[in-house]
């Protein structure tokens, strides 16, 4: 849910300031943050577990078009194909193999425990937003003066193969560490105790 | 490359809504409404549906998906890399697609490094068989 | 990004363009359609439509006419916010992605210097919608289509993708008009034969078309993940389907045959070749339909897996060494 909070997080510093509803950006901005907020509630209030996954569907979609009221175009299309696209396949697809009764719900939230690390994550999540709200400036010169290409492929490229050459290469590492995984822990068990499995 | 650049996209897609819900509406006008409970039932080539399907999906289409999003970041970094291969590839300005100035092999080891990597977990996929279908 | 376009970037002018894209989808539909059954009944030696206008012509405009005036059944215990969300949801990002392509050298909406990824990333919605109906129709046929479907998409997306690369890296851009400018001399397919290969067995698949059509295989899923969809809801999957192969035939038109160039000695203009191209893919296309049987699920999968990634990222791999030798 960090993208709700991010995006919450750019509403409030854009809520202090005073020109707000004076350009087309900050209507975008105010419609997309609106958006993703919306995605972000049904993601946690529904009951049905696809219909919260295609809520956070709607956060990841306004993220990424948040992106795009930051100059990073790029990155927005990334955020749709590798979030909306990708991530979600892998998240139905978990809500696909795990048993699912009709009524029944996730129940990840229930019991005092549950209730504990909602109330530990409510309070760190909005400890930083408190921070980044107090520390990011009212948000008005946003795309004032941006060098020209700014968040375009090139420029983000620049960077990525070049000051941060060593963390993508590691990037690869990561990869092959969540594939390997993936297949360890959904490895069937040997045949003669496969019962049961459809 | 500014927002409003992105405005016909957006101008697209609730045109788009608008027809979807217009056509969807005068179909509902035109066309009769005779609710049968027969009619109403789940399609099961003709029998009638004992339960509301339940089923359980295997665990390859984890596999697969997750080996999809792998690839697909994998993707996310080749299109930077492709479009700047020849500044990469060259240690002075590039000029209409040819380098000024001398050729290395920087831009091609580094993706072969990245790339290294990601057959590695290929292989080792192939290896234990997890792409199977049974 | 200094040449200019067409159609200027007003309020109106926007509005407009979009409705013309919204009738040409249409139409284009109702073409292919009418296309397919005639293309079908010859390979089959049969005649196809003859009796609705000449040649059968208006056919498709009297179907259309038919499911408008269809029931539209919603059958009981489905999900209904996402029965009902589904067939749009199919439907409108795959118009969306009609409006990136340059028909000709001044005739596109606006060319976007990332083009090719937010083509990719909004046909990567598209499933969103496939599965949104699998499982909200509360069918069992409905929602094993749709995961096949899904499971086929997202198998043959990293192949697709993988196989434009080697052009993004000999154009150096993913601007859509200066992939098309930079074939003047020679299109893409001379250079990357391989790779157009790989594309178009990909995006055939990505269509779910046959060979590639288990998610809808007739014989044991009735109609896959629309099982439960009549009417005009109907309507939307199939035209989101027919624009889906439109599409991908547009970017292979783009990517790989010149887009709107031709020879320039033919008095020919751009958008001509451009048309002349995709329809020309559709043909295979159908073509493609009526040539080779159904495949099976697991071959399907180890096909994309085993035999298109690894060649694409072996071609890419050349084509990169090759760029480097070569200059």
């Amino acid at each position: 849910m960090s993208s709700a909070l991010m995006s919450s997080a750019l509403m409030s510093s854009a809520l202090m300031s005073s020109a707000m509803w004076s350009n087309p950006v900050q209507w975008a901005f105010w419609l997309l943050g609106g958006l993703a907020l919306l995605g972000a509630l049904g993601t946690v209030t529904r009951r049905s577990p696809v219909q919260a996954a295609l809520f956070l569907v709607l956060t990841l979609v306004a993220t990424g078009g948040l992106f795009l009221v930051l100059h990073a175009s790029f990155l927005a299309a990334m955020q749709v194909l590798v979030y909306a696209g990708a991530v979600m396949v892998l998240f139905l697809f978990v809500v696909m193999s795990v048993s699912h009764t009709e009524g029944e719900t996730l129940g990840l939230a229930q019991g005092t425990v549950g209730k504990l690390i909602g109330l530990a994550a409510v309070g760190v999540l909005g400890h930083q937003l408190l921070r980044v709200c107090l520390t990011v400036g009212d948000g008005t010169s946003v795309g004032a003066a941006l060098p020209g290409g700014f968040g375009d492929v090139r420029s983000l490229g620049r960077w990525i193969f070049s000051r941060y050459l060593l963390p993508f290469e590691a990037i690869s590492v990561l990869l092959l560490v969540a594939i390997v995984a993936a297949v360890a822990i959904t490895r069937r068990p040997p045949r003669g105790r496969a019962e049961g499995e459809g | 490359m500014s927002l409003t650049s992105y405005l016909p996209i957006a101008v697209l897609l609730v045109i788009a809504l608008g027809m979807a819900a217009a056509l969807t509406l005068l179909a509902r006008l035109l066309g009769p409404s005779r609710p049968t409970a027969e009619k109403l039932l789940p399609y099961e080539s003709g029998l009638d549906p004992e339960r509301t399907p339940q089923l359980r999906f295997g665990v390859q289409f984890y596999r697969v998906a997750l080996l999809f999003l792998v690839f697909d970041i994998e993707a996310a970094f080749f299109y930077p890399w492709a479009v700047l291969y020849r500044e990469l590839s060259c240690s002075g300005e590039v000029f209409q697609g040819v380098c000024q100035g001398q050729s290395t092999p920087f831009g091609l080891l580094l993706m072969l490094v990245f790339l290294a990597v990601l057959v590695l977990a290929l292989a080792y996929v192939w290896r234990k068989k997890a792409l199977e279908w049974d | 990004m200094t040449l200019h376009v067409l159609w200027p970037n007003t309020a109106l002018m926007t509005v407009l363009a979009g409705a013309v894209l919204m009738a040409y989808v249409a139409f284009n539909g109702m073409l292919l359609v009418w296309l397919e059954r005639k293309v079908s009944a010859r390979f089959q030696r049969r005649l196809g439509p003859t009796e609705v206008g000449w040649a059968g012509l208006l056919q498709s405009a009297a179907d259309v006419i038919k499911l408008l005036a269809k029931q539209l059944i919603t059958p009981r215990h489905v999900d209904r916010p996402l029965y009902h969300l589904a067939p749009v949801l199919v439907f409108v990002p795959v118009l969306a992605g009609i409006s990136l392509f340059p028909f000709d050298r001044h005739l596109q909406l606006h060319d976007f210097n990332i083009g090719l990824v937010l083509l990719f990333a909004l046909a990567g919605l598209g499933f969103l919608g496939i599965f949104m109906a699998g499982w909200g129709s509360n069918n069992k046929y409905a929602l094993l289509g749709a995961m096949r479907a899904v499971a086929q998409n997202i198998a043959y997306e990293i192949p697709l993708i993988l196989a434009t690369l080697p052009v993004v890296l000999l154009a150096r851009t993913m601007s859509l008009r200066e992939v098309v400018e930079a074939q003047h001399q020679l299109w893409f397919i001379v250079q990357q034969p391989v790779a157009f290969a790989i594309y178009f067995i990909a995006a055939v698949a990505e269509t779910n078309r046959a060979p590639f059509d288990i998610p809808e295989a007739e014989s044991e899923l009735v109609a896959g993940f629309h099982t439960e969809y009549s009417g005009m809801r109907f309507a939307f999957f199939f035209l989101a389907e027919y624009t889906n192969m439109t599409i991908v035939c547009m970017i292979a038109a783009t990517l790989f045959l010149g887009g709107y160039i031709g020879p320039s000695w033919l008095p020919v203009p751009g958008w001509v070749w451009f048309f002349g191209k995709v329809y020309l893919l559709l043909l295979v296309m159908m073509w493609l339909r009526w040539t080779f049987p159904r495949l099976r699920f697991d071959q399907l999968m180890s096909f994309a897996w085993g035999v298109l990634i690894p060649l694409a990222i072996v071609n890419l791999l050349l084509t990169a060494v090759a760029i480097k030798v070569w200059r």
